[in-house]
């Protein structure tokens, strides 16, 4: 099954809860839409089924929900103001195949489909979060700068302490002799789902950068995606 | 979706509520998530939750695995949030490079995180290197002797007192007493901020204990006095603080960390000092209520001063501790402090003192100063070569 048939799947499969339209007490593991992501940490999923809540605005009637995949896998639902809790299935099995980043944005509208709130939030699907993982600690290491697939890419302030007051974050991804990309983030802490796969990059050599805005600091790395899975270029 | 999936759903749902709920009795650790910082960093970071009262304050352990098999994670190789963590999201710093494991991938690292209470107290053997941590409820249990509830007017502590009745504390160990970060006026006019609790030596160090560790054996536990900041830090590195914790291999702090595996062993910053010496009083002296140098009769219960102390030193542990459980912090020996002297206290978060200059602080006064010189916050200072016989010095240990 494609990526995106299991995607489309999920959000078959996925549950309604109803509830009023207040948002109660959070349970462990439930994600508030709201957009706000100036948090310490990254916003990570620990089960394959996302308790997502949010705060109706007062002159909403109903709210679309558009979930999209780091491959670009659009699942939207549509609600009605009865409701302010969505069961979520991430992905089909307790533990996922892959790691994900998923942004999620609410649309809030009126009867007359006038948008009169637009929520925000990311989630990332780790392999931390499920078990073990595999850690790296050789310091030249083949595999470390080998990248074959989607890949997701952490960023945060905390990394560097004198980046800590940063209000913002940047991503440069250039491929050597080739294209580049720019990815702003208006948060500083999170996750960043690199489409690497039938998204134009093709194979060679990439070099990142990651930047805090107001902050001296920059992060840089060279990966590398090789055509046979054997050439690397080590620095 | 079929109904038996909403049931188990819902079921889900309700066992979440009551695992929150039942949180608030004993802390618990929930979404823990491990992962490196690929491509940035080899560090790793454990990311998690902890469920407390909001009051409530725990140490959390670390326990690391490569499949079945257990890793052995040294303490320096770990920081972030691991020592007074209060309720919400945490996240530890492993520092694989700092580890046994800096040339190898671990295929299938996990963790285990537990939260523990605070201990009060850290025993240190320093023949067998073992540590030991005792809390309030080991102390509670009666095994370790006797055990003093509020000390100090104003103050709520729990101490152990029954550690003076046992020369072993003296001699082959040293016990420490958990000193929790917090905020004072240094010098009753600097604002401090101590971010992190850190464990102070209860006694000064002893000679028995200072021969157990560089020679020759005594069994003597009066201070040990003439022992410079160099024989204490060394005479290399060890000159180099406020740019750097690191002693020298050879000296009675590099010997410590050797031999017991603690590498947080240093003296205390100036700062840290005077808030181990206060205790949480803003007193003269440690009592609580003395204003001046005048309270001489609450002094002599506190401390071996020119008016008590046959102007000689004394065994530790003799008079009334602080409020933390801290003896002889004024009095009997002086006390060689890290920072170098200035006569202007800096303040702030976590001060390290002044630039390099020509003298180091010491503090606390001696068994031949005068009353006003025993104050908590009187200050002296000293060339770091100087091996004047009224000087000692107590330990403490940094967390990371």
């Amino acid at each position: 099954m494609s990526n995106m048939k299991k995607t489309m799947a999920a959000c078959v499969a996925a549950a309604l809860l109803l509830t009023g339209a207040e948002v109660f007490a959070a349970p462990s593991g439930q994600v508030l839409v709201d957009g706000d992501l100036q948090s310490t940490h990254w916003m990570t999923v620990f089960t394959n089924t996302v308790n997502l809540a949010w705060n109706w605005s007062t002159d909403a009637t109903k709210a679309q929900l558009d979930i999209t995949d780091i491959s670009g896998t659009t699942c939207t639902t549509n609600f009605t103001k009865t409701v302010s809790n969505y069961l979520w299935q991430a992905f089909a099995s307790d533990v996922p195949a892959a790691e994900d980043v998923y942004d999620l944005t609410l649309t809030l509208s009126t009867d007359d489909d006038e948008i009169v709130g637009v929520l925000t939030s990311r989630l990332a699907v780790v392999h931390g979060a499920f078990g073990a993982v595999t850690i790296d600690a050789v310091e030249v290491s083949r595999e470390w700068q080998k990248v074959d697939k989607n890949v997701v890419i952490p960023y945060d302030a905390s990394f560097s302490e004198s980046a800590t007051n940063a209000a913002s974050a940047q991503l440069v991804i250039a491929k050597q002799g080739g294209a580049a990309e720019t990815n702003t983030f208006a948060d500083v802490v999170g996750y960043y789902g690199w489409k690497l796969r039938n998204n134009g990059w093709g194979y060679g050599t990439f070099d990142l950068l990651l930047t805090f805005t107001g902050t001296t600091n920059e992060w840089p790395a060279t990966l590398t995606r090789p055509l046979d899975g054997t050439i690397l270029r080590m620095q | 979706m079929k109904t038996t999936a909403k049931m188990k759903m819902a079921a889900g749902c309700l066992i979440g509520l009551l695992a929150f709920n039942a949180a608030a009795d004993a802390p618990t650790i929930r979404d823990v998530a491990v992962r490196q910082r690929w491509p940035w960093s080899r560090l790793v970071d454990i990311d998690y939750v902890l469920d407390c009262d909001a009051t409530q304050r725990v140490d959390v352990t670390v326990s690391a695995f490569d499949s079945a098999e257990s890793l052995t994670l040294p303490e320096d190789s770990l920081s972030g949030d691991r020592y007074s963590v209060p309720p919400g999201a945490g996240r530890i710093v492993w520092d694989p490079s700092k580890s046994g494991y800096t040339n190898e991938v671990l295929p299938s690292f996990r963790v285990s995180l537990t939260p523990v209470p605070a201990p009060l107290y850290m025993i240190v053997d320093l023949i067998t290197t073992q540590t030991v941590y005792l809390s309030e409820s080991d102390l509670a249990s009666g095994d370790w002797g006797a055990v003093q509830t509020n000390p100090v007017a104003g103050v709520e502590s729990i101490i152990w007192t029954g550690v003076t009745n046992n020369t072993d504390y003296m001699t082959s160990k040293l016990v420490l007493r958990r000193v929790p970060a917090g905020t004072y006026l240094m010098g009753g006019s600097k604002s401090v901020i101590l971010t992190k609790d850190f464990y102070a030596g209860i006694f000064e160090v002893t000679e028995a204990q200072w021969g157990n560790i560089m020679g020759p054996p005594s069994s003597l536990v009066t201070p040990v006095y003439s022992k410079s900041y160099l024989n204490i830090r060394g005479s290399s590195v060890g000159v180099n603080w406020p740019s750097s914790h690191a002693v020298d291999d050879n000296s009675f702090l590099g010997e410590l960390r050797a031999r017991t595996g603690v590498k947080g062993f240093d003296l205390p910053t100036d700062a840290q000092w005077e808030y181990l010496c206060r205790a949480g009083t803003t007193s003269y002296y440690y009592d609580g209520v003395s204003t001046d140098s005048t309270y001489t009769a609450v002094l002599s219960t506190l401390a071996w001063w020119k008016d008590n102390s046959s102007n000689t030193r004394h065994p530790v542990g003799g008079k009334l501790p602080n409020a933390w459980g801290l003896y002889d912090t004024i009095g009997n020996l002086c006390e060689w402090c890290l920072d170098w002297y200035d006569v202007t206290l800096t303040g702030g978060t976590d001060p390290v003192g002044p630039p390099p200059g020509t003298a180091r602080v010491f503090r606390g006064g001696c068994y031949s100063h005068i009353a006003s010189q025993v104050a908590i916050a009187y200050r002296w200072n000293v060339g770091p070569t100087s091996t004047a016989n009224i000087l000692s010095f107590r330990v403490i240990v940094n967390l990371p």
